[in-house]
């Protein structure tokens, strides 16, 4: 307080010295001119014109003081948040527009950055290289174990190499004499040493780990928490599918797992996982490319010396196993949080996303610099007075950005805070899968600096944006015009930069809208595919062999009592056995096929997706017998190797001619098989696949661990899940996964699609929302500047009804102006993402014109609605209130 | 009379340095002084004068103390620091090298 006291007497004794010092000199120069013989009046108003205006001097002259710039920060905060709590009704819908927009984009940086800028957690992730390879077709494709040994084993350029599949699995695991669903995940011995994990508690994998016969497992910190907390856990076992394995250690917290976005609960070495999962061929066969490769490059050792070595290894594996090796590319790339193959797409999705995100905050932006102009209008007299006074331009500027810093700075805060609280949420998350069962997400959405220096870089560019052309006309007043009072009719300057924020408004707003149509139309034709089944009144359940530890003999047994209680279940009007349900897997097994004999088009074998299914199947699904016959008793186990081929593949390989009865040659088995019929075409994977060649295996003649129970019901198919349950659970089996209706699983393919059109529309909702106020405002200020102008036409005769289609018209112009522009950028956009959406033209008129006609409606209603108080207004108070 | 030239800007500091370097003074009287001794040639905007009073004052190259005028009033005196005469001379050898570049310039063409 005495500081504070001490600081102002200074300040007042300074301004005292600064008068004083002046007044000498112009009393000074007054003398002076009077020695030279000029009248005392006249000696002095020479004196003070020499001086010049002497306010402005006074001025000139504080501004050099020491701390003036920050007492004059102080001073216009103080001033602002005056203003800004004065016009509380304007600030509060500013703040309001930029905070939400802010909110949303910190959402779209938070997730931009957890995806693809975040290092991993990991001890000096800049060191880590991911390695892949690259099948002689071009595509992505992981190693196999055999060839990781090789690099591992002979490269001089990496201080460790790991190895693990980029899937997790979900298990029932025994603790005790407990049974706990987990989250399991397979990894190499030398994993966390090579990322560089240090356990939270006992020890981590050693090495040779891999092929010991009495394994172990690491339990992931939340895993460890959520099992109890207690450090007696080590030591203990734990039984994964009549596997023991015995605890060795907890991972640190801030590992989830190794799969971007799946907390892991259990992590186990890739012997076990062989072991466990039935799948030797996963450590032996060449051919099994599972793994992903993380390595760390040695100290002084760069990323192409290490590529070059590489080369060279797989080089020499090209020249020892030619048939599974030749013109295998390695690849080596940086290590991120997502693998090589989805990182592209993951861009594309975060670009578009931050795209949109940038647009919405960019309507807020035009929003803020709208309502700030409205200010402005207010604040006429005052900033004359100001220049009047002495006031620079640039100190003008610097008071109102103060102001608009301010604001975007309370409202990038608040916009801040919003968006922490459904990412935090959101990074915890356990999303529940139909068929694939419970996981629990651990995508690490959370800010952290980066996250924090893109909000303050957007609230810089947003004040920038919204601040700077409301101040620099605000300061450029026009003194004659206001010095008379006179209210401006018409066309100004202020006038077109509004209906400029206008248009930008329109047309963002109409960009955005075409997105969300476009996301709409895409779904609506996805919807609309023939996916060559129907779908309707299905029902089925997914059970695993090996999860129930049947051997063959009694996983055969096992489908025959799955169909006897199927066929004795009420309301059943068809059932099956399958592999999977259509449209179930991203990957269907696919076999190399040869084609023997003379019709044979292509005789080098090809890859050929495949599913083993029984002969109900077809009619069960509503699948178009087109020609020849399904599957039959008659074909059994030990008898001729028979198989359905689709239309594609029969078109493909035997054209125009009948395929029943021709025979080809499957894998490395020299036992002909023997078409036996022809169905129509279907989707397999995704909806929006193009038609390709698929077969059919008889189920009865090709063995499956995992298959599933599919029946046609005569009612909602819901009704049928919990029988269906009833039955597995009454042949003693386990499932892990629940039943499922066949729209559900459907709806499920489609998550994608719809997960974009809910983001687009929300977003192109506040968009709307966002426009609209901004509309409103710009209209209501623009027609109240006016207000004189109406009042004497009303005076002199106008009709209401005139003046009111006076200011629709110019909105019309304006908006219609905007949504022309929109339209343009939505066609380039179309035409940019067309692969994006699925069956979409690039001038899809049906998005268009419902777009168009939508913006130019509200746009209608909002100038009708903020005009209309105006309008009605009585002639006199129009006049007269200034 | 001669016309008079408008100060070129940023030379109103060195103007100001080196008439400081002669004796203490006022404001005024540096206004004065600079006039007469460039023969009237050099007129001061007055009003810029104290501005760049204030600014020398505040980096430390110029002190201020209250005194009693030539027509006995209380007037505010001008110093040269030590840091002042640093920077005059400094200022200095860069006029000169500038000038000098300048001449042989206008000389040759």
């Amino acid at each position: 307080m005495r500081r504070w006291q001490r600081w102002f007497s200074r300040k007042k004794k300074w301004e005292q010295d600064m008068q004083d010092e002046l007044r000498f000199h112009i009393e000074r120069q007054t003398a002076e001119h009077m020695a030279s013989g000029l009248p005392p009046e006249e000696a002095r108003r020479q004196a003070v014109l020499q001086l010049g205006a002497l306010e402005g001097v006074k001025e000139n002259c504080r501004e050099e003081r020491r701390g003036f710039w920050l007492e004059s920060l102080h001073a216009d905060l103080r001033y602002g948040l005056r203003m800004l709590l004065k016009n509380w009704r304007l600030t509060s819908v500013a703040m309001f527009s930029l905070a939400v927009a802010m909110a949303v984009s910190v959402a779209g940086l938070s997730v931009f950055n957890a995806v693809l800028l975040r290092p991993p957690a990991v001890a000096a992730p800049d060191r880590l290289v991911t390695i892949y390879s690259r099948s002689p077709a071009g595509e992505f494709e992981n190693i196999s174990y055999l060839d990781y040994e090789y690099y591992r084993d002979n490269s001089q350029a990496f201080s460790g190499v790991a190895a693990f599949p980029n899937s997790v699995a979900k298990l029932d695991v025994g603790l005790g004499n407990r049974d706990e669903s987990a989250t399991i995940s397979a990894l190499s011995e030398g994993y966390f040493a090579v990322m560089g994990i240090r356990p939270a508690l006992g020890q981590m994998f050693a090495p040779g780990d891999d092929d010991k016969k009495m394994p172990g497992a690491v339990l992931s910190y939340s895993c460890w928490q959520r099992w109890g907390g207690d450090s007696r856990i080590i030591g203990k076992t734990l039984t994964l599918r009549r596997h023991t394995l015995t605890i060795l250690g907890v991972a640190p917290r801030n590992f989830p797992g190794t799969v971007f976005g799946f907390a892991s609960d259990v992590f186990i070495t890739l012997g076990t996982a062989a072991d466990i999962f039935q799948d030797p061929g996963s450590l032996t066969d060449r051919a099994q490319r599972g793994l992903l490769l993380v390595a760390r490059l040695k100290q002084n050792t760069t990323q192409q010396q290490a590529r070059a070595e590489l080369q060279a290894l797989s080089g020499q594996l090209a020249s020892a196993f030619p048939q599974a090796e030749k013109d295998r590319v390695v690849v080596l790339t940086e290590n991120n949080v997502l693998p090589p193959d989805s990182r592209s797409t993951a861009a594309l999705i975060s670009g578009v996303l931050i795209a949109i995100v940038l647009l919405v905050l960019l309507i807020a932006c035009a929003n803020v610099a709208n309502l700030l102009l409205g200010l402005a209008t207010g604040r006429r007299q005052e900033v004359l007075i100001r220049v009047v006074l002495g006031a620079t331009r640039g100190r003008l500027l610097r008071q109102l950005m103060t102001e608009t810093a301010m604001l975007c700075a309370a409202s990038g805060v608040a916009g801040f805070l919003i968006a922490m609280v459904p990412l935090s949420t959101l990074s915890d998350f356990n999303a529940t899968l139909p068929v694939l069962g419970t996981f629990e997400l651990a995508a690490n959405f959370r800010a952290d600096g980066t996250v924090l220096a893109m909000t303050l870089g957007l609230i810089l560019i947003a004040g920038l944006a919204a601040g700077l052309a409301p101040a620099l006309s605000t300061s450029r007043p026009n003194l004659a015009a206001a010095m008379t009072g006179e209210i401006v009719v018409g066309g100004t300057r202020k006038g077109i930069l509004r209906n400029t924020l206008v248009v930008i408004q329109v047309a963002v707003c109409t960009l955005v809208l075409v997105g969300v149509g476009l996301c709409l139309r895409s779904l609506h034709n996805l919807r609309e595919v023939n996916p060559g089944f129907t779908a309707r009144n299905i029902a089925a359940v997914p059970v695993d062999m090996q999860e129930n530890w049947y051997s063959e003999a009694e996983g055969r047994k096992f489908y025959e009592d799955l169909r006897r209680e199927a066929s004795q279940l009420y309301g059943v009007e068809s059932f099956c056995l399958a592999t999977a349900l259509p449209l179930g897997e991203n990957d269907w097994s696919a076999d190399e096929v040869q084609f023997t004999g003379a019709a044979g088009v292509n005789q080098q074998p090809i890859k050929i997706a495949y599913s083993a299914v029984d002969g109900n199947y077809f009619a069960t699904l509503g699948i178009p017998l087109l020609s020849g016959r399904t599957f039959a008793s008659s074909d059994t186990e030990k008898g001729p190797a028979v198989l359905v081929i689709n239309h594609k593949m029969a078109e493909m390989y035997w054209p125009g001619a009948d395929p029943v009865g021709r025979q080809i040659r499957v894998g490395d088995s020299n036992q002909p098989m023997t078409v036996v019929g022809v169905v129509g075409d279907g989707k397999y994977s995704d909806l929006d696949e193009p038609t390709r060649p698929f077969m059919y295996y008889n189920l009865v003649q090709h063995y499956q661990t995992g298959i599933a129970l599919i029946v046609r019901t005569n009612g909602n198919p819901r009704h049928w899940l919990e029988p269906l349950a009833k039955i597995v659970r009454k042949l003693g089996a386990k499932t892990l996964f629940p039943a499922v209706t066949l729209d559900e699983w459907m709806r499920f393919t489609l998550f994608v699609p719809i997960l974009t059109l809910e983001v687009v529309s929300g977003l192109g909702a506040l968009a709307l929302l966002l426009a609209a106020v901004g509309l409103y405002g710009t209209i209501f200020h623009s027609v109240s500047e006016r207000r004189k102008e109406i009042g004497i036409r009303v005076a002199l005769g106008a009709l209401p009804s005139h003046l009111l289609g006076l200011f629709m018209r110019q909105t019309a112009i304006i908006s219609g102006l905007g949504v022309l522009i929109g339209l343009l950028l939505g066609i380039a956009a179309t035409t940019l993402f067309n692969a994006q959406f699925y069956g979409v033209r690039p001038v899809e008129l049906a998005v268009l014109i419902p777009v168009a006609l939508l913006m130019l409606l509200i746009s209608m209603a909002i100038a009708y609605a903020a005009a209309r108080r105006w309008i009605n207004a009585s002639p006199m108070d129009a006049v007269r209130h200034t | 009379m001669n016309a008079s030239v408008e100060i070129l800007q940023g030379t109103l500091d060195l103007l100001i340095l080196k008439t400081l370097a002669l004796e203490p003074m006022h404001g005024w009287g540096i206004a004065q002084r600079i006039q007469q001794v460039s023969r009237e040639i050099l007129q001061i905007q007055q009003g810029s004068l104290y501005p760049a009073l204030y600014r020398l004052e505040r980096k430390k190259w110029i002190r201020a103390e209250w005194g009693a005028s030539e027509n006995n009033r209380r007037a505010k005196f001008y110093t040269l620091t030590k840091t002042g005469r640093q920077q005059l001379e400094k200022e200095l050898a860069d006029w000169k090298q500038m000038s000098t570049a300048v001449a042989l310039i206008l000389q040759r063409v």
